[in-house]
């Protein structure tokens, strides 16, 4: 429900806590991706479900105060820390001192982080105390991700040998056995050497002499190779090979920069898949799928047992 | 404080001990490794300081002296994976290693520290972390690192069962590993090529025990009675009676007690899935147990109730929560929550290496944390992959023999492994080069031989 294009108007409550900080607003902000709490996001969030989901704002704020509570830790009443007498009072170092008293949750710290980050981004040269990876790096890792990802989706499912742009270095390379007959053999292509086999146990090809193929950084294949079989040149039956990552690729890999807290976090499936599942429904009362919608409020049932116990409370009204 | 050491070209000899500390948000794996070799198991304690409702309070391992778990209220150190109260966490450090009677006494100034972390950590947290083993303990060697890498340095491939030689030589660290670490705070998937961890292709989802148990404990206090200040109760209750169900949907039938009127066999009799817990009373009963379903019982009480003696015992049925809770970390949306499911997980994450990797990383996953103790957590897990992959790829998932020790036991064979000393940081290069050095010999990491 549109709840008639109204949409609410978010709640002004801020949250006041020590390690508060100026951020200067300009280009999107990451923390409202993964603790949606601002209202710009709302309303972000708002227009993008239009239409698809009958989520109403205030149907939305409510899942996520849900989530928040669910998120929250259980039963922290202040519990002092139990007095000793029999320690006396060493001195500590000033740094120590300072990371003892301090009382910021992690909520703080990554707000800290954030506004350090965009501090950072306008005038880079104040960034002296904390190195954080530079964040061109890991927006690149992600859009290297989401490219990865576009061509994959894109693709069959079937992964097709895609040539890799990486590997033209052919003068590096080691001559390697005389080129295999191959799949498609009207497209002949006697320069390319011939990718390395997949690892795992399956018909293949070629003759896995060795595995990957320059390999300094993963040990090389030294196994027999599967026995031959006579469907093995068959086109119908040949196994699809990837490419194996060059020693460039997986010394990339392995000496990439941690992505930052907010990147890490696994984005939405919706945004992935393309086209993900719709969510699944359920009894606000027993748990069973919820098959009914109370006409009052909208919440889910699954019959008329649970929709009475459910209306006995019901107080909302529509699309509210 | 350690004394000070002449400064030496080769720098001081590596401590004779090395104490292992796998910090986790709930409890603290820790354990001492010496040269010789002599292998204790870690002692698991819990990570927080409690009090309940008499009011006293318990830190740490203490908790084992507490019998009523009722209304407890719980202080925990460790957010988010995170150690972010100091306080708190030197309060139970100093009891647990460094006081005089602690039952694992250490001896910072003859001791390396090896500690795990969580992967993507705020830079912030990490340089608090330095300091304080540099500044207040005085340890005389440190690492830290990302905790699920360090399962690389099991025998990987005993945990899978691979078919091979008598005398194989055991490849430590494991050449391609994928790691899943579910955990108290998140769920983390972790690709790991020779110890390693791809740091570029760590992915999160920000679903844990804690949420679980938070979840489990809105459900009963919806259905059955408020239990939402015995989140510790609740807890035992999660990880005795869930599981992760093969069969949704018809687990989910089975549990429904259907429309109304209508009397559902396996609703009645339980379909094997119903059980029945009965709570801790707090005078004869500290422990709840976990039964077997019993038809006539729920009948029994409802007419005690009508009319006779109450029941000497609350018994809670649990049907579709059994299930319902661990499926959450699956299928987030059901709470509505806008992240993917563990499976789409481990893809999101495959999907930002190479697809060469990909069957090197899908014949090897090896979950570890405490989720992964749900019954068929890692068939559900395997099928689920298996789905999203080419059919080509053989996907393995396996359980180390303890999942929640897993990661310090791995700890301890990198302790052992001669990689330990070109990471370790001394206290005497952390005073000649400060911290800012020390955090980004730790990010760099093992880089590429």
């Amino acid at each position: 429900m549109n709840n008639f294009g109204v949409i609410e108007v978010a709640s002004t409550k801020t949250k006041n806590a020590p390690g508060w900080a100026y951020v200067p607003d300009n280009g999107p902000n990451p923390s409202a991706a993964a603790f949606p709490t601002s209202r710009k996001n709302r309303a972000a969030r708002n227009t993008a479900a239009l239409g698809l989901s009958d989520l109403s704002a205030r149907q939305d704020a409510k899942v996520r105060k849900d989530l928040e509570a669910l998120d929250k830790e259980p039963s922290t009443r202040d519990v002092a820390i139990p007095a000793r007498s029999g320690r006396g009072q060493t001195k500590h170092t000033p740094n120590v001192r300072k990371i003892l008293q301090s009382q910021k949750t992690f909520a703080n710290h990554l707000d800290d982080w954030i506004a350090f980050q965009a501090v950072s981004r306008d005038n880079p040269q104040a960034t002296a105390p904390w190195a954080p990876p530079a964040p061109a790096s890991a927006s690149a890792a992600t859009a290297a991700a989401a490219n990865n990802l576009k061509r994959s989706t894109s693709s069959s499912h079937k992964a097709k040998p895609k040539p890799k742009p990486k590997q033209s270095t052919p003068a590096t390379q080691k001559p390697g056995p005389p080129p295999q007959p191959t799949a498609t053999p009207d497209t002949s292509m006697p320069d390319a050497p011939p990718p390395p086999p997949l690892p795992a146990s399956e018909p293949r090809l070629t003759l896995a002499t060795s595995y990957p193929p320059d390999g300094s950084i993963l040990p090389p294949y030294n196994r027999p190779p599967p026995q031959s079989h006579p469907g093995d040149a068959d086109p119908l039956l040949v196994s699809r090979r990837v490419p194996f990552p060059t020693d460039d690729e997986l010394r990339a890999l392995m000496t990439a920069p941690p992505l930052s807290y907010l990147d890490a976090r696994a984005a939405a499936a919706a945004a992935v898949a393309g086209g993900a599942y719709p969510e699944r429904k359920f009894c606000e009362v027993c748990g069973y799928w919820g098959r009914v919608k109370c006409g009052k409020c909208g919440g889910r049932v699954c019959a008329l047992d649970c929709l009475e116990t459910h209306r006995e409370e019901c107080l909302r009204r529509y699309g509210l | 404080m350690a004394p000070a050491r002449k400064s030496r070209s080769a720098g001081p000899p590596p401590p004779s001990r090395t104490l292992i500390l796998d910090n986790g948000a709930s409890t603290i794996k820790a354990g001492f490794v010496t040269a010789d070799g002599t292998d204790e198991p870690p002692r698991v304690i819990p990570n927080c300081i409690a009090r309940d409702r008499h009011r006293k309070t318990y830190v740490a391992s203490e908790l084992d002296k507490c019998k009523d778990f009722g209304e407890i209220a719980v202080r925990r150190p460790v957010e988010k994976g995170f150690i972010v109260n100091w306080e708190a966490e030197k309060e139970i450090w100093d009891r647990e290693f460094f006081d005089d009677k602690a039952p694992l006494r250490c001896d910072p100034s003859d001791s390396r520290l090896v500690l795990t972390e969580q992967p993507n950590a705020l830079p912030a947290l990490q340089s608090h972390c330095d300091q304080m083993v540099f500044e207040e303990y005085g340890f005389a060697s440190y690492y830290r690192g990302v905790g699920a890498a360090f399962n690389a340095y099991h025998d990987v491939q005993e945990i899978f069962r691979t078919p091979r030689e008598p005398n194989a030589i055991v490849e430590i660290p494991a050449e391609v590993m994928l790691v899943v670490d579910s955990g108290y705070s998140h769920t983390t998937v972790t690709p790991v090529l020779q110890g390693r961890p791809l740091q570029s292709a760590i992915r999160r989802l920000d679903i844990g025990g804690k949420l679980l148990t938070n979840y489990l404990t809105r459900l009963i206090s919806l259905r059955h009675f408020d239990m939402r200040n015995d989140t510790y109760v609740v807890n035992e209750m999660k990880e005795a009676a869930c599981y992760v169900s093969l069969d949704f949907n018809g687990d989910l039938e089975k549990t429904w007690k259907g429309t109304r009127g209508e009397r559902r066999e396996p609703y009645l009799t339980g379909g094997g899935i119903a059980k029945d817990y009965v709570l801790p009373d707090s005078h004869t009963r500290f422990k709840g147990v976990v039964r077997d379903y019993d038809p006539s019982a729920s009948s029994k009480a409802r007419k005690l109730a009508a009319g006779g003696p109450a029941s000497s015992e609350d018994v809670l049925t649990l049907r579709n929560e059994r299930f319902v809770v661990p499926e959450i970390l699956f299928n987030p949306s059901d709470i509505g929550m806008r992240q993917p499911g563990l499976a789409d997980l481990v893809m999101q994450s495959l999907y930002a290496l190479p697809m060469g990797l990909w069957p090197g990383m899908l014949a090897n996953i090896l979950v570890v944390g405490g989720n992964a103790k749900f019954d068929n957590f890692i068939q559900r897990l395997q099928t689920e992959v298996m789905e999203r992959v080419p059919d080509d790829c053989i996907v393995r998932v396996a359980l180390p023999a303890d999942p929640i020790t897993s990661t310090w036991t791995g700890a301890a064979g990198f302790a052992k492994h001669e990689h330990v000393e070109r990471l370790a940081v001394t206290k005497q290069e952390y005073e000649e080069y400060g911290a800012t050095w020390v955090a980004r010999k730790f990010a760099a990491g093992l880089g590429v031989d």
